[in-house]
Parts: structure tokens; C-alpha cells; sequence
């Protein structure tokens, strides 16, 4: 039984995971994320699917302290 | 309406120069970030931001921008540097601050832009980079003199080893410290310089140079030696086609025992798991779902690592530049814009960058004759499918007197054919819809450079973590997914033949079978062809598990390889290579596709274009290879 239910929440979690980063075009996803409140991503990275290193899922933003 | 800074922002500053000049090394330098970086023009395509402290304390933000010989934009990634520089972007304040980098070994060429940003009238200061190669060629620049011809700070850097960045660190903090207040910047009344001002700028320059230049250098004997055999016309493209061909032997050679350990560490994780817990659910999506499909991918990294690892030593050397000089020829016979070459070439770890690389083309329909055959090109994520069915079907032999190994020769080939498709598209696309006169190729040769360890472990790590982190995300959440479909619903009691035959993706497989039935594909085919939309890789984790759930005893314990030699023939083996070469199965591909032309009719015709050259060519190679081989 409780490995259905890991099992099941994997397979949600995975579900909605694969809708909003693959099915949801980048526009909607954006205006979702603006409704909640949240900053939209650089247009830049809307189409990259993150599989060149671009910013799509590229480095995360760098902070260098000098001195 | 371009934005304007409040105090509260920090400082922006934005590199600007030439392309190839260092400014992403330079952006590197200043942020920790770890962006591309190459020596050939054309990298950065579109403005990149970073941050950083500066010794003062001061929380700096920097732009880094597509290289640009001056603010005439005239190819949409030049069009970018013009609008950031001047302050037009919508939701940009314009930049507190100007580094413009200039190649200190042609400092004729780059001050032009460097006289036309100063008549901006902002702070701007000039940072000299790459002088450790103009020091060799025995080049003298005088920065005291450039200083007080030019009016601007001048500060010596090497960016690709972080030399001089103190200096230029202080000259930002010295610039910030004396700037007037954030957003007072006015937008520039700037107009595009005439053809008349354009040569007035070069007298500026010559006459800077009269002051400041003790000895322009000249490129050493070894570049132009070693340029006489490289750019031979014959004897260059033999080079060229060596180390090409070499870099697919080696990806086999070299890969094969760091694959084996990941092979062995991969099943001994599985029967771990399976020894350890109970039968169930949450064991099958681990054993068969996740480990049995995102395993058969991840078994690959160390071929995309060697392969890799080629690319970027001819990129950082200066080589990848001169290779675009030999095949401009090649590139011009088929009608392909000259610049073409950079995006093609980008293509081959990814379609995505190659796509946006083709912005540095001005002409339209030559961008958009870029672009439609960009995805040709091999990509990283074809690699696993080809090397699966490679080590699959292809025998481990040796030909030509055991010099050339079969299963590198069979990858060359398949290389081969996606650039000969390329250019075969090209040929066709410019004498119908993009026809036009061919633009020559003006490119700049970068100095022959010895490739930096750190770079290139560097480049291998970020590629390590890209290639992972596809693995952990996309790859990951759709095997789950998969696992699912393959899994539900059971089957009913009493009924033969394996479960998957009655799940939802057994289903599907069995209906889409028809379809791909007379190019030889099986309903296991149909299934994973369906996930490896998301990504072409998904296709390989995608049979693994399929086939770990379809198959139990022995088979489970065999590699994804030797179940595919088993139950597939080689025509449907050769098919699938065929079918991969041509099939447009990236979204992200497509959707890059649709942002850069902006228009949903070119992806239309991508998609419907390549879907029909794949299905055209699985059909061809399976009924002559059925023919000439047996089914």
C-alpha cells in the first residue's frame, strides 16, 4: 500500500512537472507566473529547453565578491 | 519608452567591442559565471546579465553583449548591442557605464567602434585585452599616449586568465565614484553614422595610432606557417576530414571502459534494489521505470564528454575559425550565406544555440535558410541513439587492416549524412523559396591559441551537468510518466503475452504501429518515438524501460543493447539511424524555431519537411537493406 501511494505522487508529481515545462507554451507560463505573483523568467530563456547551456536552466545567475 | 535606472539600482555596466575580442572571458572574469566562450566571432548572440562586488563594495551589475564592429547594426544580434548601448529596450535602463574591449592585437580595426561609442558622450573606459598575445608578436602600445589621444581610461587586460581585472576592478569603482546621479543619462541623440562620418572615424583612429602605437607587431611565423598548410585547399580539408574522423574513433575507444563501469555500477544499483525491497509499485518505477530508463541514458556521458572535449580544444586553438574558411567554398556552392557556417557548427551540440547563432546573419532569407537547416546537424542528444544501436548492430571489428574501428567509422557516416542532408536542403531551399545572391564570408582568423586546461575542464563540466541535469529533469519526470502508461491499467486475470501489451502505452504502441509498420518500426519503436518529442535522448530511455517491463529472467540482465540485437533486425536497426538523422523530435528545437523566425508557418514547414525526409529515408534504408540483407 505505501508503495502505491509513493508511487502515485511520483507519477503526480512528475505529470506537473512535464505539463508546465514542456506542454505549457513559454507565454502562458509566463502570464500563470505573473498572475501568482511571481517575476517571469528573462524571455531569453523562455524557449530553451536547457539542453545547450544557454540560460533556459544554464548557470544560475553569478554573484562574484572582488577585494 | 526605454526604462530608467532609480538610485536604489545597482550600476550597470555593459562590455561592448568587436566580436571575438574576450568580452564573455572578460564577463566571466568579472561575474564567476561560466558562459561560452570560443575563440571564433559569433558566440554570444543576445545580452547576458551578471553581477558582482567590487572592492569598493560596490554591487555591480554587468551586461554582456554580442560583438559589433559598430552601432550601424545591421544583423539581429548587433541590433541588440545597438538598443542595450543606447538605452531603447522597454524594461532596460540604459547602461551608468561602457567597457569597451578591445583586441590589442588589431587595434586599428577596434578603435573605430571605440571613437564611435566615446562620441556618446558617457563614461566609458577601454579595456585592452588579449595583450599577452600582442606582447608575442611584438607588438607595443603606449596606454599612457592611447589615454591622452583617446580621452577615455585605458585599462590592460588578459581576460581569458583574469589578468589585469584588479586594474579594470578599480577603474570601475574610480567611474561608478565620479559618475553623475543613476538614470540622469539622458537618451543619446544618436544617428547613424554616414559613410562621410564612417571615414572621418578612421582618420581619428590613424591619428590615435600615430600617437599611441609604438609597433603594431605582426602575426607570428609559426600562425603563418602553420595558416599555409591549414588553409591549403586540398591538403587543409584532408586535415580537416582526419580529425574529424579521428574524434569518432576516439569517442568510441576512449569511452568504452568508463562506459562499462557506469553499466556495471547501473545494474548492481538495480539488483540492490531489487534484493532489498518488497515487491510493489514503488519498486518497479524505481528498477524498471527510473534506473532501466534513465540509466540507458546516462551510460552515455562519457562519449559526450570525449566528443566534447575535441570540440572544444579545435574551438579554444583557433581552429574551429579556419575550418569555416575551408568550407566556405563548400557553403557558397550550395547558395549558404558565409556566416552560415558558425550556426551549423553550434548545431552539433545543440540545435537550440545554433538557431540563435543565426542571428548574426543580416539577410533575412538567408537567416531563415540557416535555420531550417540547422536541426540537421548532428546534436548531442542524437549520440545516445546512435551509439545504442551502433553497439547494438555494428560488429566491435576493426577494417583496413585493423586502422579504422567499424563502430567509429559507422558514426562518422552518420555525421556525414546529417551535414550532406544539410547541404543537400540548402541547395534545394536557395534556388526555390530563399533564392538571392550569395553573401561572401568576411571573417576575422583569431590567433592560434593553446587551448586553456581550465577552459576546458571547465566547458566538460558544464557539459557533464547540462547532460546530467536533462537526465535528472526531462528525462526523469517522462520515464515516471512512461512507467506509468506501460504499467496501467494490469492486465485482466487469465490474460497472455506481458503486461505492457495491455497498458495505455501498449495501446498506443499497438495503434501507431500500422503506421510506421512499412518502414519496419515495431509498436516498442512507437512508444518511445512518442516521449522522444521532448527530447531525442528520451527515445533510449524510453526503450529501456519499455523493454524492462515487457522482458523478465535473463533478458532484464542484459544490456538495453544486446535485447535490441535480439529482438530487433538489422534493416529496423538501420531504419531508426535513418529515421533520427532527419526526424525534427525537440520541442525546444521547435519552439526556438518559432521565437526566432516568429512565425508558426517555418516551424510548420520544419516539422513537416523533416518529418517527410525521415520517413522517406527509414523507408528507403529498410526495404534495400531488406533486400540486400535479409529481414
Amino acid at each position: 500500500m505505501w508503495q502505491d501511494l509513493i508511487a502515485d505522487t511520483a507519477v503526480l508529481l512528475a505529470f506537473a512537472w512535464v505539463l508546465w515545462r514542456l506542454v505549457l507554451p513559454a507565454g502562458l507560463r509566463g502570464r500563470l507566473r505573473r498572475l501568482a505573483g511571481v517575476r517571469p523568467r528573462d524571455a531569453a530563456a523562455g524557449a530553451c529547453g536547457g539542453c545547450c547551456g544557454c540560460t533556459g536552466t544554464g548557470s544560475p545567475a553569478q554573484h562574484r565578491r572582488h577585494g | 519608452m526605454a526604462a530608467v535606472a532609480s538610485l536604489a539600482d545597482p550600476p550597470r555596466i555593459a562590455l561592448v567591442g568587436n566580436p571575438n575580442c574576450g568580452k564573455t572571458a572578460l564577463f566571466n572574469a568579472l561575474t564567476g559565471a561560466r558562459q561560452k566562450v570560443a575563440n571564433y566571432p559569433g558566440v554570444t548572440v543576445e545580452r547576458k546579465l551578471g553581477h558582482f562586488v567590487s572592492p569598493a563594495g560596490a554591487r555591480v551589475q554587468v551586461l554582456d553583449l554580442p560583438g559589433t564592429y559598430s552601432l550601424r547594426a545591421r544583423s539581429p544580434d548587433e541590433e541588440v548591442t545597438r538598443d542595450v548601448v543606447l538605452g531603447r529596450f522597454e524594461h532596460e535602463p540604459m547602461p551608468d557605464v561602457l567597457v569597451c574591449v578591445a583586441d590589442a592585437t588589431n587595434l586599428r580595426l577596434h578603435l573605430r567602434l571605440v571613437i564611435e561609442l566615446k562620441k556618446l558622450g558617457r563614461p566609458l573606459i577601454l579595456a585592452l585585452n588579449m595583450m599577452d598575445v600582442a606582447e608575442k608578436r611584438g607588438c607595443r602600445i603606449d596606454a599612457a599616449a592611447l589615454l591622452a589621444a583617446l580621452g577615455v581610461a585605458v585599462v590592460p587586460t588578459v581576460a581569458i586568465r583574469r589578468g589585469g581585472i584588479a586594474g579594470l576592478l578599480a577603474q570601475i569603482d574610480r567611474t561608478v565614484a565620479v559618475m553623475g546621479p543613476r538614470g540622469a543619462a539622458a537618451p543619446c541623440g544618436w544617428t547613424e553614422p554616414s559613410a562621410h562620418d564612417l571615414r572621418g572615424y578612421h582618420r581619428e583612429v590613424e591619428a590615435v595610432l600615430r600617437d599611441a602605437l609604438r609597433d603594431a607587431g605582426r602575426p607570428s611565423l609559426a600562425t603563418r606557417r602553420i595558416d599555409a598548410v591549414l588553409l591549403h585547399p586540398a591538403v587543409g580539408l584532408l586535415f580537416l576530414l582526419t580529425v574529424l574522423f579521428l574524434m569518432f574513433q576516439a569517442v568510441f575507444a576512449w569511452a568504452e571502459a568508463p562506459m562499462e563501469l557506469i553499466d556495471a555500477g547501473l545494474s548492481a544499483l538495480q539488483a540492490a534494489v531489487a534484493a532489498v525491497m518488497p515487491d510493489g509499485a514503488l519498486k518497479s518505477l524505481i528498477t524498471d521505470g527510473i534506473i532501466a530508463g534513465v540509466g540507458s541514458v546516462v551510460i552515455f556521458l562519457p562519449q559526450i564528454l570525449v566528443l566534447f572535449f575535441f570540440i572544444q580544444i579545435l574551438e579554444d586553438s583557433g581552429y574551429m575559425a579556419r575550418a569555416a574558411f575551408l568550407l566556405d567554398r563548400l557553403m557558397g556552392g550550395v547558395g549558404l550565406h558565409g556566416r552560415a557556417f558558425i550556426p551549423l557548427l553550434s548545431s552539433f551540440a545543440c540545435a537550440v544555440p545554433g538557431i540563435m547563432a543565426a542571428r548574426t546573419i543580416e539577410n533575412r532569407a538567408d537567416r531563415l535558410a540557416t535555420i531550417m537547416i540547422a536541426p540537421l546537424m548532428t546534436c548531442a542528444a542524437r549520440l545516445p541513439v546512435y551509439t545504442l544501436l551502433i553497439a547494438a548492430f555494428v560488429p566491435d571489428g576493426t577494417v583496413m587492416g585493423g586502422m579504422i574501428g567499424l563502430q567509429g567509422l559507422v558514426m562518422f557516416t552518420l555525421y556525414a549524412a546529417g551535414i550532406l542532408s544539410a547541404l543537400a536542403v540548402a541547395f534545394v531551399l536557395k534556388r526555390t523559396v530563399f533564392k538571392g545572391a550569395r553573401e561572401p564570408l568576411l571573417m576575422e582568423l583569431p590567433a592560434y591559441r593553446l587551448p586553456s586546461p581550465r577552459n576546458v575542464l571547465i566547458g566538460l563540466l558544464e557539459r557533464a551537468r547540462i547532460f546530467l541535469a536533462r537526465a535528472g529533469t526531462i528525462i526523469f519526470a517522462i520515464m515516471v510518466l512512461l512507467w506509468f502508461l506501460a504499467s496501467f491499467p494490469v492486465p485482466p486475470e487469465g490474460a497472455a503475452g506481458p503486461a505492457i501489451d495491455h497498458s495505455f502505452a501498449g495501446m498506443l504502441g499497438h495503434a501507431l504501429a500500422p503506421l510506421l509498420a512499412p518502414i519496419g518500426f515495431t509498436w516498442q519503436i512507437a512508444i518511445a518515438l512518442v516521449p522522444g518529442i521532448a527530447a531525442r535522448e528520451v527515445a533510449v530511455a524510453a526503450l529501456g524501460t519499455v523493454y524492462a517491463l515487457s522482458e523478465s529472467g535473463d533478458a532484464l540482465e542484459s544490456s538495453l543493447a544486446g535485447v535490441l540485437a535480439a529482438d530487433w533486425s538489422l534493416p529496423t536497426a538501420l531504419a531508426l539511424l535513418a529515421w533520427f538523422v532527419f526526424a525534427p523530435q525537440c520541442v525546444s528545437t521547435l519552439s526556438v524555431v518559432k521565437r526566432e523566425t516568429n512565425s508558426w508557418f517555418w516551424t510548420a514547414v520544419m516539422i513537416a519537411y523533416m518529418t517527410l525526409l525521415a520517413y522517406a529515408a527509414a523507408f528507403v534504408t529498410f526495404h534495400v537493406s531488406t533486400a540486400l540483407l535479409g529481414g
